[in-house]
């Protein structure tokens, strides 16, 4: 495929979308909770502070949720690569994690935590946490034994063969269970601002639809999908960064 | 060959070894003098390789002893390098880290000349910061050579490193491995299932029996070198000589 059509693609799909939209809205007797596409434009531009400053506030609860679920998890998956015992320890309390859905989470953890920022960083943290859990600690064991042989006959000990080919070996599904993480990360928080609606894109979203303000729901939404997409390309840029190699070579 | 013969670089004492309750070594016995190049043969599955890693450490040994003597003198960083059948380089390094691995493990730093004159020998200097992924099959190969030398050792063993490979790179390494070991007089252990390839590198050839293995035939090849690839009548009778060795295991 030609990168002019790479780039032609996404774009013609996009703008089949907004074709829809606006077709749907018209067709509509109500517009107030589905607005054209001038609406939520101008909603954006018009109040486009509050929308940084919402933006801003979620990116700063997921950025750490993000930062402290990945830590937690990364710590814990290098001690599960080692021990069966922690392994079969963790493993299943890390599904029934992954099992309990964010949202039934959510109310938990605000009367643990309180109304304030460190629950909606614990709800961010707690759906980061699963995906390095689940993946890392296998890509960690998995190293073909004939690499493992190659490192004993240099007289490698253990921290090298973890510093020099383990971690090397489980970086393609660590950067893949990050970049899953930094999308749930915005969902976990948006779900806490759900709770206690004090700050941020979940805050907006829930006195949008209460208040029946379409254009303003349609451009909450938009921030929200742009956070996302932001954290994914940030995740996406460090693994094009440090993944380099092509794993096919041995 | 008493014990403390200062002429023999490999000794290899009564090593046996089981995997789950099937012998796989019984009690092999042998020595490989200092500059010697030996070739292990035997028939698929005979447990060669499992010799091979015994006696470069990375498997442990069920009973007997592998002693490897270092040369006099000799600076010597490790007693004993591997290649393996893969040249297993590290596609995330370059070919001068790769060669070099061996060296950041064990902190030991090298000197730039040493590495130059590896790349040098390997027709490989302008190779040095490609990654193995813009190497072709015989060029990893050498590299994993390479990253053995670096260690400097005095005995290096190989394990069928030029089976995976054309045969055109086949012979060319063949003629690089002569080539080295006649630089660096150093004692090689190699293993092939190919008897050709075994009548035209060996100095002796060890021939191991089926499971459990122990050496049958310790067959010396007298003939001079350079040796020719092919159609020479003193080779044609040493593969003879080996090829019905090697019947005699199967049979």
């Amino acid at each position: 495929m030609t990168t002019a059509a790479k780039w032609f693609l996404p774009s013609a799909g996009l703008a089949l979308v907004l074709v829809f939209w606006q077709a749907y809205v018209y067709s509509q007797p109500n517009k107030f909770l589905k607005p054209p596409i001038g609406d939520v434009y101008h909603e954006l531009v018009v109040n486009r502070e509050q929308y940084l400053d919402a933006g801003a506030a979620t990116m700063e609860e997921a950025g750490l949720g993000f930062a402290v679920g990945n830590f937690l998890a990364v710590i814990l998956a290098v001690w599960m690569a080692y021990s069966e015992g922690v392994a079969r320890l963790v493993y299943p309390y890390a599904i029934a994690l992954k099992a309990t859905p964010v949202v039934a989470l959510a109310p938990l953890l605000v009367s643990l935590f309180g109304l304030g920022t460190t629950s909606k960083i614990v709800c961010a943290a707690i759906v980061c946490f699963f995906p390095v859990i689940v993946q890392v600690p296998d890509s960690l064991r998995r190293i073909p034994d004939e690499l493992l042989d190659l490192f004993k006959s240099f007289g490698a000990s253990e921290r090298d063969i973890f510093l020099r080919l383990r971690i090397y070996f489980a970086a393609p599904s660590f950067f893949g269970a990050l970049k899953t993480s930094s999308t749930l990360s915005v969902v976990g928080a948006i779900v806490g601002e759900f709770m206690s609606p004090d700050r941020g894109v979940g805050r907006d979203l829930v006195y949008a639809t209460a208040n029946g303000e379409g254009a303003k729901l349609v451009a909450t939404t938009l921030i929200s999908t742009a956070i996302g997409i932001l954290f994914f390309s940030v995740v996406y840029g460090c693994e094009r960064a440090f993944v380099t190699w092509k794993s096919d070579t041995l | 060959m008493p014990e403390n013969d200062p002429e023999i670089a490999l000794r290899v004492t009564n090593v046996s070894l089981s995997f789950g309750g099937i012998n796989v070594l019984k009690s092999v016995s042998f020595c490989v003098k200092r500059g010697e190049f030996a070739v292990l043969m035997g028939p698929n599955g005979c447990g060669k390789t499992t010799l091979l890693r015994v006696v470069a450490g990375v498997q442990a040994q069920g009973g007997g002893d592998v002693a490897i003597a270092p040369a006099g003198g000799s600076r010597s960083r490790r007693d004993l390098a591997m290649v393996f059948q893969k040249p297993l380089l590290l596609p995330w390094l370059s070919v001068e880290d790769n060669i070099r691995l061996p060296l950041a493990v064990n902190r030991s730093a090298g000197t730039p000349d040493e590495l130059s004159d590896l790349l040098k020998l390997a027709g490989l200097e302008d190779r040095r910061k490609s990654t193995p992924d813009q190497l072709s099959g015989g060029e990893r190969q050498k590299v994993a050579i390479l990253r053995a030398l670096v260690q400097d050792p005095s005995v290096l063993v190989l394990d069928e490193p030029f089976s995976a490979l054309d045969p055109v790179a086949h012979t060319h390494l063949q003629d690089y491995l002569l080539s080295i070991w006649a630089l660096r007089k150093m004692t090689i252990v190699f293993v092939t299932h190919d008897i050709e390839e075994a009548a035209y590198l060996g100095d002796r050839v060890l021939v191991l029996t089926r499971k459990p293995s122990v050496v049958k035939d310790d067959i010396t090849i007298g003939l001079p070198r350079p040796r020719p690839h092919a159609d020479d009548p003193g080779r044609e009778a040493i593969v003879l000589g080996l090829r019905r060795a090697l019947v005699g295991v199967k049979s």
